[in-house]
């Protein structure tokens, strides 16, 4: 009967869950954030070559327009002006994003702002196409020339240039499963205080037993976390289907994001579904479950500050930090797998423990009513 | 089959809040739980159920100790609320009765019929947070008895209820009983239950004091008042066999030493004024009390 209450219990919770607008309204926009976050840099950076528009002035004897014309990222609309007072007006009033003025062997570009990409380009076309003609007139063929100084360029090798996008990702995970943790927990405190307080679960009790009770909470409100978090994992698994790719490591984050987050999870409940049970009046859960969330507040700040630091690999092995701490590391490559087994195991271990202890709590406290026990009281005896 | 609660003993922090206490209900009686606030009525009834283990003592039913699944034949309405507020009549009506073993679409009938015997039919999608407080109450009083219960346990069912809602819980309790169900339920406000229950266990202290049927109980007492239709003087009754004067709307009630001559007594009051309409009462309720314990019920609670 304890697994057909359970049961029961659970498919309750689940229900009336999916009747509060504010669980709803949780989970959209937890789900518009991870799409936000997944797609719109997409949507914004990459949207194919730009487009710009060059005034060209002036003799060109050299084929500037022409080379300038062939650039293909972006592309380049080549007008052409009369005079200098044509070019600059054009790029004063925003005709034209930059203009050329050629006249023999000099050149001028005339710029609204010097520091952009486009200056960049275009100054190298105007030099190569006059470089080149020089060149020929001296009787040496440019190509041999472009193909010296190609090999002589120094290839470029960035150093880790994902790091920073790896530790964004890792931030961002981590600060989902750190509010779906803060407000499961207090939600789970609140109903159980809710359901001593107006002696719901007196009737129950005669009928369930306590641990279907608690358990039933723990795990019903733990779906809505790992729904919501499905939720949140949607956008990106969509993206990785499209055939992006993710900032490497974000991946397995996620995923060891996943196991941490429901044994963090099983374990936050367990222990604010046996505090809840020590109140007598609902508006003393506030104050009970305070210090729960404030080692979750700390655990966050903390992996923050310094969670790729030997007191990042403290905190893994601490149950109650851990599930913030390494979902981060695995993220951006702090710790090591032997790190990440033992904070598991450990994690594991605290869970069944505080199974063990939540419903003896749970089982004594829920039904002393008439002021707020201390965790003395109940397992004293 | 009858519920027996047997030398049951129960302690919060060093005090005792109930004393070996012994109980019987048969099949198809009513028995009132009755005592001042604070006897150990609603600890009792918390053990009977299981919510509490007792420090000693045991509940049996049908003559053995009472076990989980004859809990499930089993309704229990605790004193206040016991209700999810937010959710909706029927679905607290199904789930309740599938808690307690009835299949799914078992308990969604009983949860119509028993709506519909209670004048709730039409409020049965409704959160339970938005009906009045009367209708909440019999929305709870359904969740005590959707499962069909054999037993019914009601914690102070008429607390706080106007004349018709009693007489409706009465009605509701008759029909229970009629059908060979078993029934508790407790009160501390005794002459309002007086004519409800066929047997009464008092209790004060943690200890039943009297119990029995209230008929019996009644005529066993040596205690009798006179009743008169006027207000008596104490004054004009000095020397005689009587005991207290209390003096009400409806004229006055006079308690009658044991082996008192009520005619004696009934002579002295005609010698001061006329007197159309007097009777010997039986005690009531709470002068059956205040017998077994020496206090008034109102002086017992605190």
């Amino acid at each position: 009967m304890t697994f057909r209450s359970t049961l029961l219990v659970i498919e309750r919770e689940l229900r009336e869950a999916a009747r509060r607008k504010g669980l709803w309204l949780l989970a959209i926009g937890m789900f518009l954030g991870s799409c936000a976050i997944v797609f719109l840099p997409d949507l914004l950076a990459d949207d194919g070559p730009g487009e710009a528009t060059v005034m060209v002035a002036g003799d060109d004897e050299v084929g500037v327009a022409a080379a300038l014309g062939e650039v293909d990222d972006p592309v380049i609309e080549v007008t052409s002006g009369d005079d200098r007072t044509a070019v600059v007006d054009a790029v004063e009033q925003g005709d034209a994003d930059l203009g050329v003025l050629l006249s023999g062997a000099s050149s001028t570009l005339i710029v609204d702002d010097p520091d952009t990409g486009l200056v960049d380009l275009v100054a190298g076309v105007v030099a190569e196409t006059s470089a080149a003609d020089r060149l020929d007139g001296a009787g040496i063929d440019p190509a041999e020339v472009e193909a010296a100084f190609a090999a002589a360029s120094p290839a470029i090798e960035p150093v880790d240039v994902e790091r920073g996008d790896r530790e964004a990702a890792a931030f961002i995970v981590m600060l989902v499963l750190y509010l779906l943790t803060v407000i499961l927990t207090s939600q789970i405190a609140s109903a159980v205080a809710v359901e001593k307080s107006n002696r719901v679960s007196e009737v129950l009790l005669a009928i369930v037993p306590p641990r279907a009770l608690l358990f039933g909470k723990v795990i019903g409100i733990g779906c809505i976390g790992v729904v919501t978090l499905g939720l949140v994992a949607v956008p990106v698994i969509v993206d990785l289907a499209r055939g992006a790719t993710l900032p490497s490591g974000i991946g397995v984050s996620m995923l060891a994001s996943a196991i941490w987050f429901v044994g963090g999870l099983a374990l936050y409940l367990i222990v604010a579904g046996a505090l809840g049970a020590l109140v007598s009046r609902q508006e003393e859960v506030g104050a009970l479950v305070v210090p729960l969330t404030m080692v979750l507040v700390a655990a966050y700040f903390a992996t923050i500050s310094f969670g790729d630091g030997p007191a990042g690999a403290v905190l893994s092995y601490i149950p109650f930090t851990s599930p913030m701490s390494v979902p981060y590391r695995i993220g951006v490559g702090a710790g090591s797998p032997v790190e990440y087994v033992v904070s598991a195991l450990l994690l594991v271990v605290a869970v069944a423990v505080a199974a063990r202890l939540g419903s003896v709590v749970f089982r004594r406290a829920v039904v002393r009513t008439g002021r707020r026990l201390s965790l003395r009281d109940v397992l004293g005896r | 089959m009858s519920l027996e609660v047997r030398e049951v003993m129960q302690a919060f922090e060093g005090r005792r809040v109930l004393d070996g206490v012994d109980l019987t209900v048969p099949a198809g009686s009513v028995v009132g739980l009755l005592g001042p606030n604070g006897a150990g009525k609603t600890t009792l009834m918390r053990i009977v159920f299981g919510v509490l283990e007792p420090d000693a003592g045991e509940v049996r039913w049908d003559g053995r100790t009472a076990g989980d699944a004859d809990r499930r034949r089993w309704g229990y309405m605790p004193q206040e609320r016991g209700l999810y507020r937010e959710m909706r009549v029927h679905d607290h009506l199904v789930w309740i009765a599938r808690l307690y073993g009835v299949d799914r679409k078992q308990a969604a009938d009983y949860a119509d019929d028993l709506l519909d015997r209670l004048g709730l039919a039409d409020r049965s999608r409704d959160a339970i947070r938005d009906l009045s407080g009367g209708m909440a109450q019999r929305v709870q009083l359904a969740v005590a008895m959707v499962h069909r219960p054999e037993l019914l346990v009601l914690d102070e069912p008429f607390a706080g209820l106007d004349p018709a809602a009693v007489e409706f819980l009465m009605a509701v309790i008759r029909d229970h009983v009629a059908g060979g169900g078993h029934l508790v339920f407790s009160s501390h406000q005794l002459d309002l239950v007086e004519d409800l229950c066929d047997t009464i266990a008092l209790i004060d202290g943690g200890r039943v004091v009297l119990e029995g049927s209230l008929r019996e109980l009644r005529s066993a007492s040596e205690r009798r008042a006179l009743r008169v239709d006027v207000d008596v003087d104490p004054r004009w009754l000095d020397g005689q066999p009587v005991g207290d004067v209390a003096t009400t709307a409806s004229g006055s009630r006079v308690a009658l030493e044991p082996g008192a001559e009520a005619a004696t007594v009934l002579d002295a009051i005609r010698s001061h004024t006329d007197v159309s309409d007097f009777g010997v009462e039986a005690p009531s309720l709470s002068e059956l009390f205040r017998a077994a314990t020496g206090r008034a019920v109102e002086d017992a609670g605190a």
